[in-house]
């Protein structure tokens, strides 16, 4: 009888004040279950906390009876209770008292008490509906939504004690009790999450995976630092980073249990990798030690070394782990493999700047055996360019094989291709852009596309911001003029929490690709094509890796210092065309953080 | 003649057991047979003496016996029974002097016979590798493992047993996760003697729970299911003769060889996005049916907080390993979780016959790189289970001083799980055979440990 009573309930429950809800503003999708939530006995009945919700709650009695797979929706001595969350949504501004006000009018709120709690405690709320008693409290993920029905009536004395009872127990939620529900690691096995935990905190740098995207579990595949690649291509870049010089650690998965193995080697000859394995005696690859049916050899000479080829290793390659400079390097070079030789020459002498003695190996040697890669793989003129850059941070002469290298790639004379390489288009004579005027410029499709108006103007600047409210903070475009009217430089201020917004990053990536468009020199669009296509396609863009063995293998191309200027991930960019100058830089903190992208001619 | 040569060559054929022996024996024999000769000859020539006037019986005395010295006035008749009488005399000597020799070899056969030289085969006691809380493989402290002594002696007559409880060695190389391994599913072997027979069992807590119906937890798959070794036998050899004694060959004849076709089920814990059943049984797991209700992890206190929804699922008749995917049967609530908790039950057999294990486990939503090194199982004596009425022959170099006692071990094992009714003999150099008792063995060998199984 009383199972019959609570299922008329949950009818109710899912028609009535669901409904209610879902007809107004704030529709039920945006009520959601609480993330991964706990519950545990208490002296009173049931605590439950959420930790990426940020919250634990008690609910009073001793019979506790979920009633759904997948919502926290329970009968507790006979109350029907369901626990949602309103999450704010990244970015944007949130009032938690004008989302309540919002929720009061979509549920028909009658009664509204707000429950008095010490200075600094989170706002609670109650209110009656037909159907029941709403309990809201601001949680840091947002708003928890109490939903309690059965109660005595509806709005009742009773209900609304209940209610704010349960309301008065919410609290933080106890991180040192979740910690502890983490299985213990030695015992069964260290998680891909783990190892990349561990690596980065031995190491001091972060650690990436690049992950079998056909054996990978979802659970893997949505961790924040992994980059999935299909078998293939995961096979063929362990070979590229070997080629490079590389030792890394790699998992093995048979479908059943998994390993850690490290990469040592690459035989290019026979096509074999060598590797190291932890264990004191035999492999896991070893013939007869592994479901996959893969057959690892001893190294001839080496202890605790084994050969396997590359086709056995596809087919058990879990993940390749490397820290940041390794694997990002790797895709790096694939990424430049076949862009321009000045490109190239640039990147990488900025990026010279960056390494320190973390990365563990010296800028000398890892050009150095980076171009012996590139030559390897018919790379000649990336080739030049990396031993350039490599003559330019280190006067060292180059060894003999090198100089070979770089002669038998059309590079006689080091010494001079530096010097090329060195003036670049700086030391081509500039082209002239075409002078414009303030009007000129106002006229272009750029401010009538993103409805530009003009919101300030002294007689060196003209400063604009977009007509509709939610951009007119975010978005700014300066034209600067000189004393003849015509315009200097032309400058886009755009919030970097706008860049960073995902519901926003894409009109923010349309306009900046957009000024640069209009702002450089039409002579220069070609050049700056391959950034534009970066800041607006974002990581989408796939390249080949140099001289792999299966042709159609693709890894993600490595941003380029612009492109990574633009999402916040170095400090400024600069880059001289025929014509104009663009630079890139960020400037103040926080909320007031902005990227400040400058075009003017040369 | 004859009837006097029958207990002669009888006895000497009883001497021959022992040089000493048959010494003293001819050297009696000889000697009785000469006082006999030389006893009769005199008393004939008395006699004919006697028949001769007194004057010439001298003459004759001399004319037969050579010149006899006859000192202080005797007659020649009473040289003569002089003579006999020395004769005898000598005899006595040698009879007595062979007394003693026989005496000396039948207090020496009896004490031999007090301890006589035999084989003692026992289970030797193992002390199960170190619980986690005493890290080290050493062995230490008290054995409570039940033994048996299963004594045979060179003679094949039973001897009573004695309670000496011999300890060595270690319980072997540890195995990849071996500590961790709860008691529950640790594998020991008693021993039993029942009419005269030793009955050597293996017993683990955790198989009586199997065939109780559960529940059973997960057991960390990356490590052994169970802690256990193969029976190890104590041999020990005391040579009470006074001779060197060179064992040159252990026998063991399997007079009786029986699989034992159990079901042994075991649940992973923290397979990777599969629920998978181990069988560590013989027997296949027929048409297994899992019955199962995925949730959150839950820890003592840990209450539930979505209604669980049963899951059934039928699968194929398996051998060693039953599957069944998961990834279709995690709620919404739980996508995404490092882990999750799968419990019910799992039914297998034919349909008048059918067993329901009840379980518990994790399931791993992500993969763990962790996985061992195979284990190794070492034994002497390899027993086939389909292999019955066998001789399996041991080399032994076992040089056992007089007196003296040796030990060794010896390891038996089976290529699966079996009972065999056992005898084991020893061969000396010299080719005398030690019988020993019969014994049945079982020997307790988880399937998919089988292919770890090495030589010693």
């Amino acid at each position: 009888m009383r199972a019959m009573s609570v299922l008329a309930m949950v009818a109710m429950w899912i028609g009535g004040a669901a409904v209610c809800i879902a007809q107004d503003r704030l529709s039920m999708s945006q009520l959601v279950t609480p993330a991964q939530p706990v519950g545990r006995k208490t002296d009173h009945g049931t605590a439950v906390s959420s930790l990426p919700d940020g919250f634990e709650i008690e609910l009073t009695g001793q019979q506790f009876r979920p009633l759904s797979q997948d919502r926290l929706l329970w009968d507790v001595d006979g109350v029907l209770v369901e626990l949602q969350v309103l999450r704010k949504p990244a970015g944007a501004s949130w009032s938690a008292q004008n989302v309540v006000r919002e929720l009061e009018a979509a549920t028909s709120a009658r009664d509204v008490e707000s429950v008095s709690v010490q200075s600094g405690e989170a706002a609670r709320w109650i209110w009656s509906t037909a159907d029941g008693t709403l309990g809201v409290a601001s949680i840091p993920a947002g708003l928890l939504v109490i939903k309690v029905a059965g109660k005595a009536s509806p709005g009742s004395a009773a209900a609304r004690s209940y209610v704010k009872a349960m309301l008065l127990t919410l609290r933080e939620p106890n991180v040192t009790r979740r910690a502890e529900a983490a299985p213990p690691s030695p015992e069964a096995g260290a998680s891909l999450q783990g190892q990349l935990r561990l690596n980065s905190a031995l190491f001091g740098e972060q650690y990436y995976a690049m992950l079998n995207s056909r054996l990978a579990t979802a659970t893997d595949k949505q961790l924040p630092t992994v980059i999935p690649l299909d078998p293939e291509s995961l096979a063929d870049f362990a070979r590229w980073l070997l080629g490079l010089g590389e030792e890394f650690g790699v998992n093995v998965f048979d479908g059943r249990v998994a390993h850690a193995i490290n990469l040592q080697a690459y035989d290019f000859a026979t096509e074999t990798f060598v590797y190291w394995d932890p264990w004191g005696k035999g492999s896991f690859l070893e013939r007869g030690n592994n479901a996959a049916g893969v057959s690892a050899r001893p190294h001839p000479t080496a202890p605790r070394q084994w050969l396997i080829s590359f086709s056995e290793l596809e087919s058990v390659l879990y993940a390749i782990l490397g820290s940041e400079h390794v694997l990002f390097d790797g895709l790096r070079l694939c990424t430049l493999s076949t862009a321009s030789p000045q490109l190239a020459y640039d990147t990488y002498l900025e990026l010279a700047k960056d390494k320190g003695a973390k990365s563990g190996k010296s800028n000398t040697v890892w050009l150095e055996g980076a171009a012996r890669e590139l030559y390897r793989v018919n790379r000649p003129n990336v080739a030049a360019a990396l031993l350039a850059v490599r003559v330019t941070i280190d006067p060292k002469p180059l060894d003999r094989e090198l100089v070979t290298m770089a002669r038998s790639g059309g590079v006689d004379d080091m010494t001079a291709f530096v010097d090329t390489m060195q003036r670049g288009n700086r030391g081509a004579p500039p082209r002239r852009a075409q002078p414009q005027t303030a009007e000129a410029a106002q006229a272009a499709e750029f401010f009538e596309f993103f409805h530009l108006q003009q919101a300030q103007a002294d007689p060196r600047s003209v400063t604009f911001r977009p007509r509709a409210t939610q951009f007119a903070q975010r978005v700014k475009v300066v034209l600067h003029l000189g004393s003849d009217g015509i315009v200097t430089s032309r400058e886009l201020a755009v919030r970097q929490s706008f860049i960073d917004d995902p519901a926003a990053s894409r009109f923010a990536a349309d306009i900046t690709k957009s000024f640069i468009d209009f702002a450089v020199d039409s002579g220069d669009h070609q050049m700056v094509r391959p950034l534009l296509d970066e800041i607006y396609g974002g990581g989408s863009r796939r390249v080949a890796i140099p001289g792999a063995l299966n042709s159609a293998t693709q890894v993600p191309a490595m941003p380029s210092t612009g492109a990574l200027t633009y999402r916040g991930a170095r400090p400024a960019f600069s880059m001289t065309l025929p014509a104009t100058q663009l630079n890139m830089r960020h400037e103040g903190n926080g909320e007031d953080a902005e990227l400040i992208v400058t075009v003017s001619a040369r | 003649m004859d009837e006097l040569s029958i207990p002669v060559v009888e006895a000497l054929k009883a001497a021959g057991s022992n040089p000493l022996a048959l010494a003293a024996f001819a050297l009696l024999v000889g000697a009785m047979l000469v006082v006999a000769l030389k006893v009769r000859r005199n008393k004939n020539l008395l006699e004919s003496l006697e028949k001769l006037p007194e004057k010439d019986r001298l003459q004759a005395l001399k004319l037969e016996m050579g010149a006899p010295r006859i000192k202080g006035g005797l007659s020649p008749e009473q040289w003569l029974r002089q003579n006999s009488r020395m004769y005898l005399l000598g005899g006595l000597v040698v009879l007595c002097v062979t007394v003693v020799v026989l005496a000396s070899l039948f207090v020496s056969s009896m004490r031999e016979k007090a301890q006589p030289s035999g084989v003692r085969i026992e289970l030797l006691p193992e002390p199960p590798p170190p619980a986690p809380a005493a890290p080290s493989s050493a062995v230490r402290g008290a054995v409570v493992v039940p033994h048996l002594h299963a004594v045979a002696q060179s003679d094949g007559t039973p001897a009573s047993t004695a309670d000496t409880l011999q300890v060595t060695g270690s319980y072997g190389p540890e195995q990849i996760a071996e500590q961790k391994v709860p008691e529950q599913r640790v594998v020991v072997y008693q021993a039993t003697l029942d009419k005269g027979v030793s009955r050597i069992k293996y017993s683990a807590p955790y198989l009586d729970l199997v065939q109780a119906g559960g529940p059973i937890e997960g057991f960390n798959n990356l490590g052994v299911p169970f802690r256990w070794r193969f029976p190890r036998l104590s041999v020990t050899v005391a040579n009470n003769t006074s001779g060197v004694m060179v064992l040159s060959e252990a026998r063991i004849e399997v007079l009786e060889a029986q699989p034992v076709n159990d079901v042994v089920l075991l649940v992973e814990d923290l397979p990777v996005e599969r629920l998978v059943f181990r069988n560590e049984g013989w027997s296949d797991v027929v048409a297994p049916a899992v019955e199962f209700t995925v949730t959150d992890v839950q820890r003592d206190g840990d209450v539930s907080l979505f209604a669980p929804t049963p899951v059934v699922v039928e699968l194929p008749t398996c051998s060693d390993r039953c599957e069944v995917a998961l990834a279709t049967h995690i709620p919404a609530a739980l996508k995404n979780r490092d882990v999750v908790q799968v419990q019910g039950s799992i039914a297998y057999g034919a349909p008048t016959s059918r067993k329901t294990v009840r379980f518990k486990t994790r399931v791993s939503m992500q993969v763990r790189a962790a996985v061992g090194m195979p284990p190794t199982y070492t034994y002497d004596v390899l027993l086939n289970a389909n292999q019955p009425r066998v001789i399996k022959q041991i080399g032994l170099a076992q040089k056992i001083p007089a007196g003296d006692s040796d030990h060794f071990a010896l390891r038996l094992a089976s290529d699966r799980t079996a009972r065999y009714r056992l005898r084991m003999d020893f061969v000396t150099a010299g080719g005398t055979v030690m019988k020993g008792a019969e014994a049945w063995v079982e020997i307790f060998v988880p399937r998919t440990r089988a292919q770890f199984i090495q030589g010693g």
